[in-house]
């Protein structure tokens, strides 16, 4: 005989709090939910017509002899003896559900679809008592449903004048639930995730009855812009506690979206996303999405209600499909043509925001032409001369040049400026993008220097001191031969730098993984050697020694086979620790020992002259 | 407080303020490190390795990754009370799973560095599982279909523990294994599950939706194959570098429903970030699928203006092609890329698995007409 399984309600319970749920206040949303829907089909069926006023949700909190209880009370279409056994009794079996022929679900006015929201009230609650009068014909018996977290329930008609048609559901606190069932927490609860509903929503406390649902500031007529500025920025501060900027009016056809993007006071971390409040339908989805505007909108924080995005089965994130990705891109064109009205219109307003928000814009004219045209000039870059704006960049230059790294830029900068030099620092997020497309749209010249390069755009030597130095040069390579690296001769300002050790990004990868390979065990270090694969001319390092500084030039002229290898080693060693190289093995113990040298040298020169200490 | 340790400080912070993916990220995370090492604060320079192994994984440059867990393994080694080598433990799997890619590491510096993480999980514990999964990538990239068989079948049998990815990651690499040993029908009964039960984790079900689309396609089930690639392209698009290779399996969609006009799309939105991706396995992936696309589109003598980067053999700049003649030039690419597989794999699983992929090129379906895009 085929059996049917047992659920334990309260495992499941358990499993939708802790998995399902973010916590217990969702089922306030949940309850809220299911009053609403109850009235949108009331309205498209047009039934109980005859009811007095607008169908409404109230809800009250009742501290007597018991325990606390929540009631959630509704005009809408009400269930009938049989749809109470069949929705209220089965988990996943909803009333809402809407599919066509093919099993697809269909787009609906309804909220929840999911047939598990009642469960959620027992979080909070461990019997829930349903009375309910359907409104689908006249004369529908009131009926009665009370659910206990062990799984039972009980169904029976019940008198009650006081229900003419709709539902009514009371929560009893559990004993560790009381704090749920406090009127101001109810309330805040309400607010949280209904405050958008276009449904009417009571609080009732005592006597006193407070709307809940509020149109928006962006939903509502005003007399003047000011006004209309004022209040939807007023919301935004009461919402998210943020007095912002400014805000950009968010419209989408294809999500049904209306809301607004607030543009943050400050320049946001990049590296966390921004936190969008979402509801659908008026109700609360999630205050922590990340996926309705496109990435590069770093600087805005989003409220927004649309019609027609899917929830996730929890109902506190949204379902990404492609209705949600072409929401993304309408809501994106949204805040880039402000963009562009304000880069038209209003260029004051569009340099505060370019200060705080700089590397937003980048993000966005990183990869789309029509922004990078209308910003380009006003987006500032960190350069040798400090910071400039692309204007003064480019009307200072017609070929510019770039260090990809912040590390290359301050290695360079000394000696770029020396040169008269106008480098551009591309380290932070976008420049390099941005840079490369403002060059090919205002057909500059646009070029990356790395440090090999520079070194090898610096002046030569006369032919007369290229002659002299030549045996020089011929023991500095010889010198630091071993240390894997390239040595070339100069002339160069500043004058007293004597010599710069210059890599490119590859080299000094390459460096890095010799390094490492001295610290690891024998597989580590044949793996690290592997991919290190075969060095390529381009990425040897080079040691370019400054001719025009007087010590490397003392030190060409001394013919010496000792002192000069020491001194050039020092040198090495000297140019690695100001470019903030840590040193291989073999580097460090170049210093003590060309210390020593020194020394022995010093003393071997005094003892031909007599006794060092008189 | 140095100067410099003061400058590996900023940049760390300014590193972690920026979106993740990217090779900014990764330069100042390394000077910052190559700084703080400089100035001798050890514990500094381990902080930005340790977000280096994260940042070189993301931002698609697992080479920097690597040498930023070898190095911090280093330092657990020589320094085991200063430094927590089971906190890297984690990330010892993405390593060894894009370990197999570097052609340039032999069979046995891979045997060897999944030994010593079984070595080193035992020792805290671990069971198997984990590393028979990776034991079953490494086989996958090596071509070795008995040892994947294998590894596949002794990673299945073991208990979840600890160290185990989470069920969404665990069935998406179910999904990719049966392909490789040809079990279509078992892969996408197992890609359904993931969809079914709506599993997700960062990267699933984006490539679960991409990598099973060839096998929809041979089963014929153009169906669904169209309703996934609606879904799951998006979803790839967002998650950028790192599963750009996964691109290809849609171009490969979009050839054998003669939808060149959607491939050409997702090529020009691809292109340039899939030259930029240092998986070999992965670029031979999407250079399959560009090759088809190109090839339908080239039927007939068909052109098309596509940016073909350096590292493709194209000039980097916007440019007509003849789409035949360019698919030509990506084929020879990726046969020279299986080639290469093939030498140190010391057989020639992966070019005769790409020729599979190419065979598809003789496959053409049409798509269901009532399309909700």
């Amino acid at each position: 005989m085929e059996q049917l399984f047992q659920v334990n309600l309260r495992g499941i319970i358990e499993l939708l709090s802790n998995h399902l749920y973010s916590g217990p206040q969702v089922f306030v949303r949940e309850l809220l939910q299911n009053a609403v829907d109850a009235i949108t089909v009331r309205r498209e069926t047009s039934r109980g017509a005859g009811n007095d006023g607008e169908p409404s949700v109230r809800v009250s909190v009742r501290h007597g002899d018991g325990p606390p209880q929540i009631v959630f009370e509704d005009d809408g279409i009400g269930l009938t003896e049989s749809e109470v056994h069949r929705f209220l009794a089965t988990l996943g079996e909803s009333s809402k559900r809407r599919i066509d022929e093919r099993g697809r679900p269909l787009e609906t006015d309804l909220i929840g679809q999911f047939g598990i929201g009642l469960l959620a009230c027992f979080l909070v609650s461990d019997e829930i008592v349903v009375r309910t009068r359907s409104l689908r014909s006249s004369d529908q018996p009131c009926i009665e449903w009370r659910g206990r977290q062990d799984g039972t329930y009980a169904v029976s008609s019940v008198v009650d004048t006081s229900l003419v048609g709709g539902t009514r559901v009371t929560l009893s606190a559990r004993d560790d639930r009381h704090e749920w069932f406090e009127p101001s927490r109810v309330e805040e609860l309400l607010e949280h995730f209904g405050s958008l509903l276009r449904c009417p929503v009571w609080m009732i406390v005592g006597e006193q009855r407070r709307r809940i649902d509020v149109a928006p500031p962006w939903r509502r007529e005003h007399g003047t812009r000011s006004e209309l500025h004022d209040e939807v920025l007023d919301y935004g501060r009461r919402v998210f506690e943020v007095e912002f900027m400014d805000w950009i009016p968010l419209r989408s056809a294809s999500g049904k979206v209306d809301g607004v993007a607030y543009v943050l006071p400050a320049a946001p971390n990049l590296g966390e996303p921004r936190r969008h409040r979402v509801y659908l339908k008026g109700m609360l989805v999630s205050d922590r999405s990340t996926e309705v505007v496109p990435s590069w909108a770093f600087f805005v924080q989003c409220v927004l209600d649309s019609e027609r995005l899917r929830p996730t089965a929890s109902r506190e994130a949204l379902y990404e499909d492609e209705l949600l990705e072409s929401t993304r891109e309408e809501l994106g064109s949204n805040i880039r043509a402000w963009l562009m009205h304000l880069a038209k219109n209003d260029s004051r307003r569009l340099i505060d925001l370019i200060a705080v928000h700089h590397r937003s814009i980048k993000a966005l004219a990183a990869d789309d032409d029509d922004v990078l045209s209308l910003f380009a000039d006003y987006l500032p870059f960190e350069t040798t001369q400090g910071t400039m704006a692309f204007s003064e960049i480019r009307a200072a230059r017609s070929s510019i040049e770039f260090a990809r790294t912040i590390d290359a830029f301050r290695q360079m900068a000394p000696v770029a400026t020396a040169q008269g030099k106008l480098l551009i620092n591309a380290g932070f997020a976008f420049d390099q993008e941005v840079l490369t497309r403002a060059c090919e749209l205002f057909s500059l010249e646009l070029s990356e220097l790395d440090p090999t390069t520079l070194s090898e755009d610096l002046d030569d030597l006369s032919e007369h001191d290229h002659e002299r130095t030549l045996e020089f040069l011929r023991l500095a390579r010889r010198t630091l031969e071993r240390f894997g690296c390239e040595v070339t001769l100069k002339e160069f300002r500043p004058e007293e730098l004597p010599a710069f050790h210059a890599t490119n990004r590859d080299g000094e990868f390459r460096r890095q993984l010799q390094r490492t390979r001295e610290k690891s065990d024998g597989l580590w270090s044949s793996v690290l050697g592997s991919i290190a694969g075969p060095e390529h001319e381009h990425d040897k390092p080079i040691v370019c020694l400054n001719y025009k500084n007087p010590l490397v030039r003392r030190l060409s002229t001394i013919d010496d086979d000792e002192a000069v290898p020491h001194a050039l080693e020092l040198l090495y060693v000297h140019t690695l620790l100001l470019g903030h190289q840590p040193l291989r093995a073999h580097e460090q113990q170049l210093m003590p020992k060309a210390i020593l040298g020194f020394i022995e040298w010093g003393l071997g020169e005094r003892s031909d002259k007599g006794p060092l200490l008189q | 407080m140095s100067d410099a340790i003061k400058e590996a400080r900023d940049l760390i912070a300014e590193a972690n303020r920026l979106p993740r993916r990217s090779i900014q990220h990764v330069d100042m995370l390394e000077t910052a490190a190559r700084y703080a090492e400089s100035a001798g604060d050890l514990e500094l320079a381990y902080e930005a390795r340790d977000l280096l192994i994260d940042a070189g994984t993301d931002a698609g440059e697992p080479q920097r990754a690597l040498h930023a867990f070898a190095w911090c393994l280093a330092q657990c080694d020589q320094n085991p009370e200063r430094f927590r080598e089971n906190a890297l433990h984690w990330r010892f799997k993405w390593i060894l799973e894009t370990a197999p890619h570097f052609f340039e590491i032999s069979r046995e510096q891979l045997d060897g560095l999944l030994d010593d993480m079984e070595r080193r999980f035992a020792k805290r514990g671990s069971g198997k599982g984990s590393v028979n999964k990776l034991r079953a990538y490494a086989a996958d990239a090596l071509g070795d279909d008995a040892a994947l068989e294998t590894a596949y079948t002794a990673w299945k049998a073991a208990p979840r523990d600890a160290l185990s990815d989470c069920r969404a990651c665990d069935l998406d690499a179910e999904v990719r294994f049966l392909i490789r040993l040809g079990k279509d029908e078992a892969a996408i009964k197992a890609a359904r599950d993931i969809v079914r039960s709506n599993m997700s984790c960062t990267e699933v079900p984006a490539v679960t939706y991409a990598r099973v689309l060839p096998s929809l396609l041979r089963k014929g089930d153009v169906e669904t194959a169209q309703s996934w690639q609606r879904r799951g392209y998006p979803m790839l698009k967002r998650l950028q570098k790192k599963v750009v290779g996964n691109a290809g399996e849609h171009l490969a969609y979009c050839a054998v429903t003669g939808d060149t006009a959607r491939g050409l799309r997702i090529l020009r939105e691809t292109l340039a970030l899939a030259a930029e991706q240092p998986l070999a396995l992965a670029r031979l992936t999407y250079l399959a699928g560009a090759y088809l696309t190109l090839e339908r589109a080239g039927r007939g003598k068909g052109r098309v203006t596509l940016k073909v980067p350096e590292s493709f053999g194209g000039s980097g700049s916007s440019e007509k092609h003849a789409a035949g003649t360019l698919a030509e030039a990506l084929l020879d690419r990726v046969r020279g890329i299986a080639a290469r597989f093939d030498r140190r794999n010391d057989n020639t699983r992966i070019s005769g698995w790409l020729d599979e992929w190419v065979a598809l090129r003789e496959l053409s379906l049409d798509p269901p007409k009532a399309s909700d895009a």
